[in-house]
């Protein structure tokens, strides 16, 4: 395995925790794929850049923040991918309370023809083992 | 073949293994490093701990079926996205059992060149029609 290409999907993927947790909507899509495919586990899935930016659109009304714990990271030139936990806060829009979910998470990334690393597929489910 | 078809006929091969419950087939398309996070269990790391499973889950004969949703694939990695439907018998009554969901199905391909599953997951949203 090519450990540098690995480096190089983690950085892409701390670029896509950090634009999140900056609740930066712009920064966040700028490091999408076009084809990017969310496969949600509590919503239908949703294909293409506009789709999934007003899915961000309205999950930034709690104004929230990941944390990510990585179980498995692979790449080879052109493709990589990182699997692990994660466990995301926020605060209720109307009432100020705390909101939250964990769960486990694969972020496939593509690297375009610049050579920058685009997500273009995410998935996540909720299983019982996850104790981030 | 492109790469794109090595691996639908690998994940295809994965698929017929499975539907015919024979353990041994399916095992032998897995990576070493395989990680299936499946929805309902704790992540199994590694071959073993996925043919425990396995073996488990071949107690209602299980039979899969898969449509495509994305699949990209370069020389080395590539992987397959869908939806799947997945039926069985009670192996106490006799009743049938179903479950369906997507899933992502990442493939790596080994030295010899061959394809191996290496990541798998799953999950249960509302928009699945298969």
């Amino acid at each position: 395995m090519n450990q540098n290409l690995v480096d190089q999907v983690r950085n892409a993927l701390d670029q896509w925790l950090q634009a999140f947790n900056n609740n930066d909507i712009e920064a966040l899509m700028s490091l999408y794929d076009p084809e990017i495919v969310y496969a949600n586990s509590a919503k239908p899935i949703e294909i293409g850049i506009p789709t999934v930016k007003q899915g961000f659109i309205n999950s930034f009304a709690i104004q929230p923040k990941v944390l990510f714990k990585e179980e498995q990271a692979i790449a080879v030139n052109g493709l990589g991918y990182v699997t692990g936990q994660f466990k995301v806060t926020g605060t209720h829009p109307e009432d100020g309370s705390e909101v939250g979910e964990t769960g486990r998470v694969v972020v496939i990334f593509r690297q375009n023809e610049s050579g920058d690393w685009k997500l273009v597929f995410d998935m996540d489910n909720r299983p019982p083992d996850v104790n981030i | 073949m492109d790469i794109k078809e090595e691996i639908r006929t690998a994940l295809n091969q994965w698929l017929t293994a499975f539907n015919s419950n024979n353990i041994d087939t399916v095992i032998d398309l897995y990576d070493p490093e395989i990680v299936f996070a499946n929805q309902s269990n704790p992540i199994a790391i590694g071959i073993p701990a996925v043919k425990e499973g396995l073996i488990k889950s071949f107690a209602v004969k299980p039979k899969l079926s898969f449509t495509e949703e994305q699949l990209i694939a370069v020389d080395g990695l590539g992987y397959a996205a869908g939806q799947y439907k997945m039926t069985g018998t009670h192996p106490g009554d006799g009743s049938t059992i179903t479950g369906k969901g997507r899933v992502v199905a990442i493939f790596r391909k080994n030295e010899a060149g061959n394809w191996k599953l290496v990541f798998d997951m799953d999950n249960c949203p509302p928009d699945v029609t298969l």
